[in-house]
């Protein structure tokens, strides 16, 4: 059986929530059930902290740091968050800071990183994402990635490898040093992989992302997703991505740094046929970002790992007429976690669980 | 804490793997272990430092030079097996699969350490070819390992000498020192021309 067949039809749901020192949060201990959960609460009352902390459990990332010390409450020198997930059996994940040093056990173990992240997949759109669309190509590598990860894990090895790999060129190449050769043919390898599975992943996430949108029945103009990789190549193979990166070694030589391969890949939007960093409003690209994450849960979900998602601040920049449409596109979801503070635009929410949370304290609303 | 307490815990925390905390608890299992034990500690590591050395051929670690793979006639002389570090010897050995000789570089191509080709036993390789019709490139499969393998592969591409890799079945990233028998013999019979 293959990493996906195993995994198919399994519901999975964080059954329980606990956390002991985190953020701004007041020691939390939380079973949410099946369904909309409206987190409703004033800034800086704890929404995004909690939503981060659901976020962390189940990849062991942060959204708002790469330093998970700084979840650490003001004045404490350690954080836990446990939790529950029940998929048929229950697992139980936790991730912390402790001594100074990242923690995570799974059942109560140290497991390997991609079987934690097989527990509970994740779709979140967070302030972190604002900037997706119009930001710097680093923000849309990184959701592509962060896609391809959360359907076969494994996929973090062959990141790692090719980040490896690129971090040994560079010494090289700065220090004026010889033989790159290696060094290069084991990053076509990695870039090879890399680059393959990036094109299916945009090709499948446009897919989702058109039946998404026309799901929310929002009148749009036509979007386009493209994936742009630095090696523009027809045919993705070793030995091609290997003879574009060579014939670039002299001009990689002069510059002193890497000038080809998969870090430097984009994603192109258009937006009815043009770039959606000069048309698009707050407002649509708010839309789009939220048909995306739907649109990768979709894919998610097409592998039987229908995702949790965790949609923090969801109403800023809509109004009530689109925010009704997006939302619609998640109502067929096993769980999600939505936080706002304006409870008055979620008339629409009937079937959601109200909670209230005040200065980190969450409380049934 | 007192001098020579913390001494201890010092030359305990520069070991491999070993944090101030492991270091703090070995010290203070040592405190309580008898004279007798701490002295056959003491003494076992100076033994080692004073008896044992690298071989001049292959640089692993023996007590008498050339080691005993070296010496041992009934090896095939045909075979030679580049590993990273003397201690990658021993799980090769136990899968009774190679029955060559092997040659020690002494680690791995790591830019970022500063170990460009020069650091590693290269010459030495080099200079014990005659006769060598497989050279078996059996460093570990992390991406200082895979470099290393590369590298070497191209150097001995002029020579009429078949260059193999080791197949391996285990996670990117694995370390042979960590590889069950049972795989790395797996590896070692799968292994492909590079
Ligand atoms: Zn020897």
């Amino acid at each position: 059986m293959t990493e996906i067949d195993a995994a198919r039809n399994q519901l999975r749901l964080l059954v329980h929530l606990s956390s002991h020192s985190f953020r701004n949060l007041k020691d939390i201990d939380w079973q949410p059930g099946q369904g909309c959960h409206l987190l409703i609460g004033p800034n800086g009352s704890g929404k995004s902290s909690l939503l981060e902390s659901v976020y962390l459990l189940a990849t062991t990332r942060s959204f708002r740091t790469s330093q998970p010390g700084d979840c650490v409450r003001h004045g404490e020198g350690e954080f836990h968050v446990t939790g529950e997930v029940d998929s048929g059996v229950r697992s139980r994940l936790e991730v912390g800071w402790v001594s100074g040093g990242r923690f995570r056990r799974l059942n109560d173990r140290s497991a390997p990183l991609v079987e934690h992240l097989r527990v509970l997949p994740v779709v979140a759109w967070t302030d972190a994402d604002r900037d997706l669309l119009s930001g710097p190509p680093a923000l849309r590598r990184r959701f592509i990635d962060q896609g391809i990860v959360a359907e076969r894990p494994t996929a973090l090895e062959t990141l790692a490898r090719y980040r490896q790999a690129l971090a040994g060129k560079r010494v090289l190449l700065m220090e004026r040093r010889k033989a790159i050769g290696p060094w290069n043919e084991v990053l076509a390898g990695a870039a090879s992989e890399i680059m393959k599975l990036r094109r299916d992943y945009m090709e499948r996430v446009s897919t989702e992302f058109a039946a998404a949108a026309s799901l929310s029945g929002l009148s749009l103009p036509l979007v386009e997703l493209r994936y742009r990789p630095s090696i523009d190549i027809m045919e993705i193979t070793q030995e091609h991505v290997l003879a574009t990166i060579e014939s670039f070694e002299r001009r990689e030589r002069d510059k002193g740094r890497p000038l080809v391969g998969p870090h430097l890949d984009d994603v192109e939007i258009l937006f009815g046929g043009r770039g959606i960093r000069r048309v698009g409003s707050a407002g649509e690209r708010k839309v789009l970002g939220l048909l995306l994450a739907a649109a990768r849960g979709r894919l998610l979900g097409a592998v039987g790992r229908d995702p949790i998602y965790l949609l923090d601040d969801a109403d800023t920049e809509l109004d009530r007429g689109r925010l009704e449409a997006v939302f619609g596109v998640f109502s067929e979801a096993k769980q999600v976690l939505v936080s706002s503070n304006r409870s008055e635009v979620w008339g629409m929410a009937e079937g959601a669980t109200r909670w209230r949370l005040e200065e980190g304290d969450l409380s049934p609303a | 804490m007192p001098d020579p307490l913390s001494r201890l815990v010092g030359e305990f925390s520069r070991l491999p793997g070993i944090g101030p905390k492991t270091a703090t608890r070995l010290v203070h299992h040592l405190l309580k272990v008898s004279d007798a034990d701490a002295r056959a500690l003491a003494e076992s590591i100076l033994e080692v430092k004073e008896k044992l050395f690298h071989c001049c051929r292959c640089n692993g670690i023996t007590d008498i030079d050339p080691c005993s793979i070296c010496t041992d006639e009934q090896r095939d002389k045909t075979q030679i097996c580049v590993v990273e570090e003397p201690f990658n010897i021993q799980p090769i050995e136990r899968t009774r699969e190679f029955h060559g000789r092997y040659h020690v570089l002494m680690g791995a191509l790591s830019p970022q350490r500063g170990i460009g080709p020069e650091q590693l036993r290269i010459s030495g390789l080099l200079e014990r070819l005659d006769g060598i019709t497989e050279v078996i490139l059996a460093t570990n499969p992390d991406v200082e390992g895979e470099a290393t393998a590369l590298y070497l592969a191209r150097l001995l591409k002029p020579r009429d000498i078949e260059v193999t890799r080791l197949a391996f079945g285990m996670p990117v990233g694995g370390d042979i020192e960590y590889t069950d028998e049972v795989t790395l013999a797996r590896s070692l019979a799968g292994r492909r021309a590079i």
